[in-house]
């Protein structure tokens, strides 16, 4: 208790220092449930935390009824409408990528007078390349909806705009169908260190998925691009031999998981990289071209890369095929980011349909949101700090607060500077892993926030395996705090952001498709963004987060069984009409 | 009794560079040949620390260390003269005296049982890695195969996960293609945090490679084990047993399995003894092998039925710079030292 109070008053002289980084804080202080802002009500935990809890930015005890991460939700609304209205211009900073899918597996039940098969895609049938409006071209399938076929107005003069993305509308006509889709298709899902090759075998609603994992070493994830799709190549090679499927016609559907400019169902240019990757030669270039042409160089053919997906556009894919309400995917895990169904009415790209279904999902690659420095009163100096030794400084700001890749760095720059300033563990080695970059993974702060009594089991084996020794209970109390406040906050910032995506979409249900280490390994991390995305959303919206499994895999695997069906009964009907 | 007592040209053998600093008691005496025993001219020494010691930085590696491979310099008189004479190649089984006395060029060995001859038809780079981790590689399999013969008769295929993919890691999966491999039904896999020395182990004879990225999520990692182990693991041999190691095998353990721990990870595990109990599985220590496994080993090698896993070879004079790298995991395959080979010692 004395050295409590004597913490206290070193605490309170020291209010200045803090006013800067504590703004990250107050949120979660006063989302207490004692939340009134009175010292002696708030849990033991806090009570030894005094110079953050008196340091608010309204300090002076007026609790203005919006957290900062409210304060940033309308700004994140703000730049949705920007985004989303300008696609063309990509002058948002969020840009809003249209992916080209535009009717989830079970749509969504409006469209209930045709057959199940073309039930989901009518859009796409509507764009047929050949857009002049004979039907009869068309396999009977689609003879079944000369209203979506007539529905351009003046469809053939403006096709030509289209030509790239409309030859990939018909790709997804057939999606799903009743059980009579039958075939063999390859998914490949690159998202980081791992990447997986995957067969699924897709017969009669039975979906059998054979995997394999292979590595991507360092000096690959920083060479060049020829290497990285030769390695890649070489893996499908090496998995196609062990399931013995040589020779055999195989159509990928490749999740991707970077931010791409997609200009058409496979045709994806990669914008930037992400998560630790900087291979030469990427950047700007059709991905599925570079793949094509390393297979090309390792003499595999029979696979075809027949449709380009996001991590989290799979996730959304995946889910909504057993949910009608799901529309929107969030990914949560190395790297951050959504996508959700939008009205055509507000993507500029699509202005002349009129016709429905007029939608389309948009990857709004989030992680960007803040590049621009909007997001500054939010950020700390440990962010910062965080961003300036980053690989790509002064990029994806909204990411470098929420996701895996950046979580753990951010409690080790606080643990280091409360070391510094003498407020933890005393008498620690400076040559312990604590002062190394990077070393302090994100999964501790999974594991730390798991520890629920007094023993602190996970912390201190963390503690020990950082070589940090003599440390004591008060000391790992402390570690606890901080990464409960540092998770709290990714938290809040993803639910800010889902419960603007909610909102815009003002369904009465909305089903979320969460996939992710950190959604998934978090102890609270899902209860956390329920509390919050309830309090920001309109009274009255119900929502769910659900969580999805592979969708990155089966996700893909999905589209390229769409795909290549249809691609097969165009090739039926129209036998001389080039791709 | 020989008396010699040279004064070697005075080389910093071993320095202190960024980081480690590799134990040297720089005595250059030559000692005396024990009675009974005979002195030993260090050729070749195994570099060995486990990674997770270099990590914390209080890891001090001892040279000659454990693995040492030699020439016979001297020959005590008392000894019959066929069984060892001077220039023969010997290895030498590790003993407790002889690692902790210290880096001495001149070992005398006392007990010649100890010593084992290894002829000329194997170099003695590759000589060298038999005391250490080719004897505890090979002592592990031993005791892990009546275990796996006995699976192999009920089902259709067992796994085995080698944690560790360093040198002893690569010898584990040399040996155990030679010992169990024979069938089918054996699929090897391999385990480790580096990627760069799972993509060695590959070529190592293993069926697959599972990368334990420490930065991974527990549970990510146990999914992914059992992704590629399908139908779980039924052997593991743990070359690190870590807390970490340790819990995620018995997640992926089917039931009577077994795991084998070795390795110097210093801290407690703690297991949950009930549930071993119902799954009826077993934690074993691996043994410390015996000089006859070591003679054993050397005959393999001999005959050709196994061969050695990937090395290199450094000059002792960049010790610190080989454990640096050993830690970075930048050496893949085991790395050897070698001894001044010119330093012929002027008697005079």
């Amino acid at each position: 208790m004395h050295l409590l109070n004597e913490e206290m008053n070193l605490g309170l002289s020291r209010n200045s220092h803090y006013s800067a980084d504590i703004k990250m804080f107050p949120t979660f202080v006063r989302a207490l449930p004692d939340g009134s802002g009175k010292i002696s009500n708030y849990s033991a935990d806090i009570q030894m935390f005094p110079t953050f809890v008196r340091a608010l930015p309204d300090g002076s005890g007026k609790i203005s009824k919006y957290s900062s991460d409210i304060k940033m939700f309308p700004m994140f609304v703000r730049a949705l409408l920007d985004g989303s209205s300008k696609i063309s211009n990509y002058s948002s900073y969020i840009k809003m990528f249209p992916t080209f899918v535009r009717a989830l597996p079970d749509g969504s039940g409006k469209i209930s007078n045709y057959s199940s098969d073309i039930k989901i895609f009518p859009m796409f049938v509507r764009a047929l390349p050949d857009g002049s409006g004979k039907i009869s071209n068309y396999s009977s399938d689609i003879k079944m909806f000369p209203m979506f076929v007539r529905a351009l107005p003046d469809g053939s003069s403006k096709i030509s705009n289209y030509s790239a993305d409309i030859k990939l509308f018909p790709t997804f006509v057939l999606a799903l169908p009743d059980g009579s889709e039958k075939g063999q298709f390859l998914a490949l899902d690159l998202g980081g260190t791992n990447f997986r090759v995957l067969r699924v075998r897709i017969e009669d609603r039975e979906v059998d998925i054979e995997s394999k994992t292979f590595l991507i070493p360092q000096r690959i994830m920083l060479g060049t691009g020829t290497q990285l799709f030769d390695h890649i190549a070489n893996c499908i090679g090496k998995f196609i031999t062990e399931q013995n499927l040589q020779g055999e016609k195989l159509p990928l559907g490749f999740t991707f998981s970077f931010p791409c400019k997609q200009e058409g169902l496979a045709k994806a240019r990669l914008s930037k990289w992400t998560k630790g990757f900087r291979c030469e030669g990427v950047v700007g270039e059709d991905i599925c071209f570079l793949l094509h042409e390393a297979l090309k160089r390792l003499g595999i053919t029979g696979v075809e890369v027949v449709a380009v997906v996001n991590d989290a556009v799979g996730t959304l894919m995946s889910v909504a095929n057993n949910d009608r309400r799901c529309e929107i995917g969030l990914i949560l895990g190395t790297g951050c980011n959504a996508c959700y169904m939008e009205t055509l009415d507000n993507v500029g790209l699509w202005e002349e349909d009129c016709d429905f279904p007029q939608q389309v999902i948009i990857n709004t690659e989030w992680g960007a949101f803040g590049d621009n420095g909007c997001l500054d009163f939010i950020r700390t100096e440990y962010d910062r700090e965080l961003d300036t030794y980053s690989i790509n400084p002064g990029k994806q700001i909204m990411e470098k607060m929420i996701s895996g890749m950046y979580l753990g760095e951010i409690v080790r720059l606080t643990l280091e500077r409360l070391y510094n300033e003498g407020l933890l563990f005393n008498g620690m080695d400076p040559e312990c892993e604590l002062f190394v970059r990077g070393k302090f993974y994100t999964k501790y702060v999974s594991e730390i926030e798991s520890d629920h009594d007094e023993f602190f089991r996970n912390t201190k084996q963390v503690l020990d395996e950082l070589g940090i020794e003599n440390y004591t209970t008060d000391d790992c109390k402390i570690v606890k705090y901080v990464c409960t406040l540092i998770s709290a906050r990714a938290a809040f910032l993803s639910s800010a952001g889902l419960a603007t995506l909610i909102n815009r979409l003002n369904k009465d249900h909305m089903t979320i498709a969460v996939d992710g280490s950190l959604y998934r390994f978090h102890p609270r991390f899902h209860n956390l963004m329920c509390l919050k995305i309830q309090e920001l959303v309109k009274p009255g919206l119900k929502f769910k987060l659900e969580l999805s499994h592979d969708g990155s895999g089966k996700g893909a695997a999905l589209v390229a069984a769409v795909s290549t069906r249809l691609l097969e009964s165009k090739s039926k009907i129209l036998p001389q009409e080039a791709v | 009794m020989l008396d010699n007592e040279v004064k070697a040209l005075h080389k910093p053998m071993v320095g202190e560079m960024s980081g480690i600093s590799v134990e040297a008691s720089s005595s250059m005496v030559m000692p005396n040949i024990p009675k009974g025993g005979l002195l030993l001219r260090v050729c070749y020494a195994g570099a060995c620390c486990a990674e997770g010691q270099i990590r914390r930085k209080d890891c001090r590696p001892r040279l000659p260390g454990e693995e040492i491979a030699g020439v016979v310099q001297d020959v005590c008189g008392t000894l019959p003269n066929s069984n060892f004479s001077t220039g023969d190649h010997v290895i030498l089984y590790p003993d407790e005296d002889i690692s902790d006395s210290g880096y001495h060029e001149y070992i005398a060995v006392p007990e010649v049982e100890n010593c084992l001859q290894v002829p000329h038809s194997i170099p003695m780079e590759i000589a060298a890695m038999l005391p250490g981790c080719g004897l505890c590689a090979y002592s592990a399999i031993l005791k892990a195969v009546p275990h796996v013969q006995k699976l192999q008769e009920v089902k259709a295929c067992v796994n085995v996960l080698i944690v560790g993919a360093g040198g002893v890691g690569l010898w584990a999966s040399r040996l155990a293609n030679f010992l169990i491999g024979n069938n089918n039904n054996l699929k090897l896999f391999v385990a480790d945090n580096s990627i760069d020395k799972l993509l060695t182990a590959q070529e190592h004879g293993c069926y697959d490679i599972i990368h334990w990225n420490e930065e991974d999520h527990e549970q990510y990692i146990v999914e992914r084990t059992m992704d590629a182990c399908r139908g779980g693991v039924d052997v593991v041999i743990d070359f690190v047993s870590s807390p970490r190691t340790v819990h995620r095998t018995l997640k992926v353990l089917n039931r009577e399995g077994l795991i084998l721990v070795g390795g110097s990870a210093m801290s407690e595990v703690s297991i949950n003894l009930n549930v071993l109990a119902a799954k009826q599985q077993s934690i074993v220590g691996i043994p410390k092998g015996t000089v006859r496994q070591l003679q054993e080993l050397v005959d393999l090698l001999v005959e050709k039925k196994v061969e050695p896993p990937m090395f290199s070879v450094h000059p002792v004079e960049e010790a610190s710079q080989v454990f640096e790298d050993l830690a970075q995991s930048r050496i893949t395959g085991r790395a050897i030292l070698s001894f001044n080979q010119t330093a012929m010692l002027d008697n005079n």
